[in-house]
C-alpha cells in the first residue's frame, strides 16, 4: 500500500496538471422514436394501399389496354380507348353535358348559398350552429331518399306542377324531371351545404372592423359589400365552387334518377359501359378522362384566381 | 339599404327550406292512403308501413344495410383510430403525406372507386361478395374516422399520459384508462359517421352488390326506377328516422356543422 | 352668440345607451371644442368606446342627441357623417395596396385624379410613409400599418378624427413614438380629434383635455395637469396614477387650511382647495379620507426638508429599484404607504426608520 501511494504521489508531482481526454465511446444507434407509431399505422396503410391505391392504379393501367372483353387474351397496349372516346361525338357530348350541368350547379349553389353564408356570418355563434345543423343534416341521409323527395315534387303530377297548373300559371305540366333542369335541382340541392359552409368559413375570418372602416370612409352598405366583403370572401367562394364542381362532375345517383337517359352524364355512361356492356378497359379510360377533365378545369380555375388582381386575398 | 338586408335574409331562408324540402315531403307522403306517391298525401293511413313489413326484400335489405354498416364502422374505427393515434403522437417522416393518403378516398369520385374495386376484385373472387362489399365500405369510411379522431386529438394534453406513466401505468393501461376515455367522443362520432356513410351509400355499393345481397338504398334506387309506389316513401321515412336519431346524437357529441367545417 | 355656437365641433346631449338590461351610458353630456385633442379615458366597461361609436354612428343613442358641427346626426348612418377613424386593429383593407387604401375614401367623394394623387402623396408624407404606395398591408410592420391607417383617415379631410385605442397593439417603444407623432400631426392639421384609451400616460401626455369616465358617467373633464393634481372625485384620484390613503376626522377649518386628525392622534393640514367629491365643503367632525401621491411623499434628508411642512417617522418595509427612480414601501402611521423618489441614500435599508415629509397642498380630501 505504502509503495503504491508513494508511487501515485510521485506520478502526480511529475506530470503537469492536465484535463484527461474524454473516453471515446462508440456512438450508440439511436432507436427511432416513431417506431411504435409505424406499427400502429401498418394495418391501415396496408389496407388503403392494397384496396385503394393498387386498384386505382390498376384501372389506370387497364385504360391503356385495348380489348373487346374482360377475358380477352389479345390485350394490346394502346391509346385506342382514349382515341375512341375523343373521336366519338356521343362521348364528347356526354363530357360536355357533364361539364355544363356541373357549371349550372355551381352557379345555382353560389347564388343561393352566398346569402345563407352571409346570414350565418352576421349571426351569433348559437344561430350559426343551428343553421349549420339544419343544412348539414340532409347530407347524412341517403341521396336516394332526397331524390325521391324531389320526385314527389317535380313529377308531372307532382306537387309543383299541380300547384302551377291549378293556379293557371302553366297550361301543361312542366318537364322538370328527366331533364337537365331536374339534374341541376337535384345536384344543387345536395351540394349547397358544402358551398355555404365554405363561404361561411371565409366570411368568419374577415376582420369585422374592416366593414366599419369602409363605412366611416363613406361606403354605403352595398358599396362595403362589393368592395370589401365580397373580395375578401373570394377564397371561400373559390373553394366552394371547386368542391361543388368536382362532386357534380362525378355524381352518379342524382343524374341517373333525376335525368335518366335524357341527360347522359359521364358517370352514367361509364357505369353503363362497365356493368352492362362489360367494356372494362374502355370504362376505365372513361373514368380517368372524367378525373382528368375535372382536375384540369379546377386547376385552371384556381390558378386563374391566384394570378388575378385578387391574388392578394388568397395569401 | 335595409331592404337589401331583408332580401338577403329572405333568399337565405328560402334556400334553407330548399335544402330541407325533399326530406320534409317524404314523411307525410308515406302516410297516404292512395296507391300512388304524392305530396300532399291523400288521406291518412299506416298501410304502407304494414306493407313494408310484409316485403321480404326490404326487410332483408334493411338488415343487410345495418349489418354491413355496423361491421364497416367497427373496422373503420379500429383502423382509423390506430392510424390517427400514430399520426398525432409520433413524428413519423412524411406524416402529412401519409395523412393525405389516408384521407384521399374522400377526394376520389365514388364512381371511379366503384369501377376500380369491381375490376380489381373480380380476379380476386371478391366481386359481389360480402367481404368485397365490406372492404369497399371501409375504404370510404376510414377518411372520416381519421379526420374526426385527429381533430379530437389536436387538443390532447400528452402530459396526462406522462403523469399516468410516472404513477406506474404500463403503456397499455395508459391507453386504456387515460387516452381512450378522453378521445371517446371523437371515436364515437367517427363510428356514427362511418355507420351513416356506409348505411346511406349508393354509388360504390352499386358496383359491389350481387342479386342476393342488396342494401336498403339500392332497393330504394331500383324501386324508384321500376316500381314507383308509396312503399318507397315509407322505406325512405325509415331511413330518415334512423338518420335523424344518429344526427341528434352526433350533434350533441360533435356538432354536425363543425364536422363539415362550418362553424368556429 | 353664433361664434360660440360653432366653437363646439361635437355636442353630446343627455345621451343614454343601453345594451339589453345594461345601461352603458347614463345621461352623458359632452362638448368638444374645435381643434382640440380630447381623450376619453377610463377602465374597460366605462363607456368610452360606446361614446366614440355613438359619435362615429356605429351605435344609435336610445335617448338624447349627438351634434357634429351644429348638425343633429343622431340618426344619420356612419357613411354619411364624413369622419375619419383609426381602429385598434388598424383595419387596412388587406386586398388593397397602401395607395388603394387611401384612394378608397377619395373615390367615394369623387375627387378628380390629379387632386387625388396629390392628396395621397401629401398624406403619406405627413405620416412618413412616402414611397410605400404599392405595398400591401401584410408587407408592413405594425407601426407602419398604423401610420397608413392615420393617413387614410386624414386624406379625406374629415370633420373629426376618431381614434379607438390605436396604440394598444404596439410595443412600448412604438407607442411612445407614435404618441408624439399623432400629437404633432393633430396640431399641424388642426382637426378636432377624439382619442379613446385606457392608458393614463397616453391620455395625460397627448391631450388638451381629458374626460375620465366610469360606469357610464363622466367623472371629470379637465386639462391633464388639473386631472392629475386636482382630481374632483375619488375615482379620478385612484384611477390616475397611484395613491396612498389615510383615514381621519376633520378637527378644525380655518382660513386656507383644514386640520385633520389621523387615526393615531397625529394632525395634518390640508389645503382648503383640495376637497374632492360633489360637495366641495366639509365641517369639523366629518369622517374623511386623505389621498396623497407617492411622488409627493419625500424621504427627508437634510437637503430637501426645507419646503416640507409635515414630517413623521416611518419604517421602510420594501425597496424596489425602477431604474430612474426608487419605489419604497414603508409603514407610516400604522399604514403601508408607497413612496416614489428619484433620490437614493445609502442609509435607506429595509427595517430602517426614516423621516417622511409632505405638504398640505399635495393632499386631497374626500368625505366618507
Amino acid at each position: 500500500m505504502e509503495s503504491v501511494r508513494h508511487h501515485a504521489h510521485q506520478e502526480v508531482i511529475r506530470e503537469p496538471a492536465t484535463i484527461p481526454e474524454p473516453i471515446k465511446t462508440k456512438p450508440r444507434k439511436k432507436k427511432k422514436a416513431y417506431l411504435p407509431g409505424l406499427l400502429l399505422l401498418l394495418p391501415i396503410l396496408l389496407f388503403i394501399f392494397g384496396f385503394f391505391v393498387v386498384p386505382m392504379l390498376y384501372i389506370l393501367y387497364l385504360s391503356f389496354i385495348y380489348t373487346d372483353s374482360p377475358n380477352a387474351t389479345n390485350a394490346v397496349y394502346s391509346l385506342k380507348n382514349y382515341a375512341l372516346f375523343f373521336t366519338d361525338s356521343y362521348y364528347l357530348s356526354s363530357l360536355w353535358i357533364t361539364v355544363k350541368v356541373s357549371l349550372y350547379t355551381v352557379l345555382v349553389s353560389l347564388l343561393l348559398g352566398y346569402p345563407v353564408a352571409l346570414t350565418m356570418a352576421k349571426s351569433s355563434p348559437r344561430i350559426r350552429g343551428y343553421i349549420a345543423l339544419l343544412i348539414a343534416s340532409p347530407l347524412l341521409v341517403s341521396i336516394v331518399v332526397r331524390n325521391f323527395g324531389w320526385y314527389l315534387l317535380l313529377l308531372p303530377n307532382g306537387t309543383i306542377n299541380s300547384i302551377l297548373t291549378s293556379l293557371g300559371i302553366v297550361s301543361a305540366p312542366l318537364k322538370l324531371l328527366f331533364s337537365e333542369v331536374g339534374v341541376v335541382i337535384g345536384l344543387s340541392n345536395a351540394y349547397l351545404p358544402f358551398m355555404i359552409l365554405a363561404i361561411a368559413t371565409s366570411l368568419y375570418n374577415i376582420d369585422p372592423s374592416l366593414e366599419r372602416a369602409g363605412a366611416i370612409l363613406g361606403a354605403s352598405p352595398m358599396r362595403t359589400f362589393f368592395s370589401i366583403t365580397l373580395p375578401l370572401s373570394l377564397p371561400g367562394i373559390v373553394s366552394g365552387c371547386v368542391l361543388v364542381f368536382s362532386m357534380s362532375m362525378s355524381a352518379y345517383v342524382t343524374p341517373a334518377l333525376m335525368g335518366g337517359a335524357n341527360v347522359p352524364m359521364m358517370p352514367i355512361v361509364a357505369y353503363d359501359q362497365i356493368n352492362n356492356l362489360l367494356r372494362w378497359t374502355f370504362g376505365s379510360a372513361l373514368s380517368y378522362v372524367l378525373l382528368a377533365t375535372t382536375m384540369l378545369l379546377v386547376t385552371v380555375f384556381t390558378r386563374g384566381f391566384e394570378k388575378s388582381r385578387f391574388r392578394e386575398v388568397f395569401r | 339599404m335595409k331592404t337589401l338586408g331583408r332580401l338577403r335574409l329572405l333568399v337565405a331562408i328560402l334556400t334553407i327550406i330548399y335544402i330541407l324540402i325533399p326530406l320534409l315531403v317524404v314523411i307525410p307522403a308515406s302516410f297516404t292512403s292512395a296507391n300512388y306517391p304524392s305530396f300532399p298525401p291523400q288521406g291518412f293511413s299506416f298501410q304502407w308501413y304494414t306493407k313494408l313489413l310484409e316485403r321480404p326484400e326490404f326487410m332483408t335489405a334493411l338488415a343487410n344495410s345495418a349489418k354491413f354498416a355496423l361491421v364497416a364502422a367497427f373496422f373503420s374505427v379500429l383502423f382509423g383510430t390506430l392510424g390517427a393515434l400514430a399520426i398525432a403522437k409520433y413524428d413519423i417522416p412524411g406524416k402529412s403525406y401519409i395523412t393525405s393518403l389516408l384521407t384521399s378516398p374522400l377526394s376520389v369520385p365514388q364512381l371511379v372507386l366503384g369501377v376500380a374495386l369491381l375490376i380489381y376484385f373480380t380476379p380476386l373472387m371478391l366481386a359481389g361478395t360480402g367481404t368485397g362489399f365490406l372492404i369497399a365500405h371501409i375504404i370510404i369510411c376510414i377518411p372520416y374516422v381519421i379526420r374526426l379522431v385527429l381533430t379530437g386529438l389536436s387538443g390532447f394534453d400528452y402530459n396526462l399520459e406522462r403523469a399516468a406513466a410516472i404513477l406506474g401505468a404500463s403503456p397499455l393501461t395508459v391507453f386504456w384508462r387515460v387516452t381512450l376515455p378522453l378521445i371517446r367522443p371523437a371515436i364515437i362520432s367517427g363510428g356514427l359517421f362511418a355507420f351513416l356513410t356506409s348505411f346511406d351509400n349508393v354509388t360504390v355499393s352499386l358496383f359491389m352488390v350481387s342479386p342476393d345481397m342488396r342494401t336498403l338504398p339500392i332497393e330504394i334506387f331500383s324501386h324508384m326506377q321500376d316500381a314507383y309506389d308509396p312503399l318507397v316513401a315509407s322505406v325512405s321515412s325509415v331511413v330518415i328516422f334512423i338518420s335523424v336519431i344518429l344526427i341528434i346524437i352526433l350533434e350533441k357529441l360533435q356538432g354536425v356543422g363543425r364536422m363539415f367545417g362550418g362553424t368556429h | 352668440m353664433t361664434i360660440l355656437a360653432t366653437r363646439n365641433d361635437v355636442e353630446i346631449k343627455n345621451v343614454v345607451k343601453r345594451f339589453g338590461s345594461n345601461t352603458v351610458l347614463n345621461g352623458i353630456n359632452l362638448e368638444i371644442k374645435q381643434g382640440e385633442l380630447l381623450t376619453l379615458l377610463g377602465p374597460s366597461g366605462c363607456g368610452k368606446t360606446t361614446t366614440l361609436n355613438l359619435i362615429a354612428g356605429f351605435l344609435e343613442a336610445d335617448e338624447g342627441d349627438v351634434y357634429i358641427k351644429g348638425k343633429n346626426v343622431t340618426h344619420i348612418p356612419p357613411y354619411k357623417r364624413d369622419l375619419g377613424m383609426v381602429f385598434q386593429t388598424y383595419s387596412l383593407f388587406p386586398h388593397m395596396t397602401v395607395y388603394e387604401n387611401l384612394d378608397f375614401g377619395l373615390r367615394l367623394r369623387k375627387v378628380p385624379k390629379p387632386k387625388k394623387q396629390n392628396r395621397i402623396a401629401r398624406a403619406l408624407d405627413l405620416v412618413k410613409m412616402s414611397g410605400l404606395e404599392h405595398r400591401y398591408p401584410r408587407e408592413l410592420s405594425g407601426g407602419q400599418r398604423q401610420r397608413v391607417a392615420i393617413a387614410r383617415a386624414l386624406v379625406v379631410e374629415p370633420e373629426l378624427l376618431l381614434l379607438d385605442e390605436p396604440l394598444s397593439n404596439l410595443d412600448a417603444k412604438l407607442r411612445h413614438e407614435l404618441r408624439a407623432e399623432i400629437k404633432r400631426l393633430q396640431k399641424e392639421i388642426g382637426v378636432t380629434t377624439i382619442f379613446v384609451t385606457h392608458d393614463q400616460e397616453e391620455a395625460l401626455s397627448m391631450s388638451d383635455r381629458v374626460v375620465v369616465m366610469n360606469g357610464g358617467k363622466i367623472e371629470q373633464i379637465s386639462s391633464p395637469t388639473t386631472i392629475y393634481n386636482h382630481p374632483e372625485t375619488e375615482f379620478v384620484f385612484q384611477f390616475i396614477g397611484k395613491s396612498n390613503c389615510f383615514h381621519g376626522t376633520v378637527a378644525e377649518i380655518n382660513n386656507r387650511k383644514i386640520s385633520v386628525q389621523l387615526e393615531d392622534g397625529w394632525v395634518t393640514f390640508v389645503d382648503a382647495d383640495n376637497i374632492m367629491g360633489s360637495e366641495r365643503t366639509c365641517r369639523p367632525g366629518d369622517e374623511v379620507k386623505l389621498y396623497i401621491r407617492p411622488e409627493k411623499l419625500s424621504l427627508a434628508s437634510a437637503e430637501q426638508s426645507g419646503h416640507l411642512e409635515h414630517f413623521h417617522k416611518a419604517t421602510i418595509t420594501q425597496m424596489n429599484y425602477l431604474g430612474a427612480s426608487w419605489e419604497i414601501d414603508a409603514t407610516l402611521l400604522g399604514k403601508s404607504v408607497q413612496i416614489l423618489t428619484p433620490m437614493y441614500d445609502a442609509s435607506w435599508q429595509i427595517g430602517k426608520e426614516v423621516m417622511i415629509g409632505w405638504n398640505p397642498s399635495d393632499i386631497m380630501l374626500i368625505k366618507k
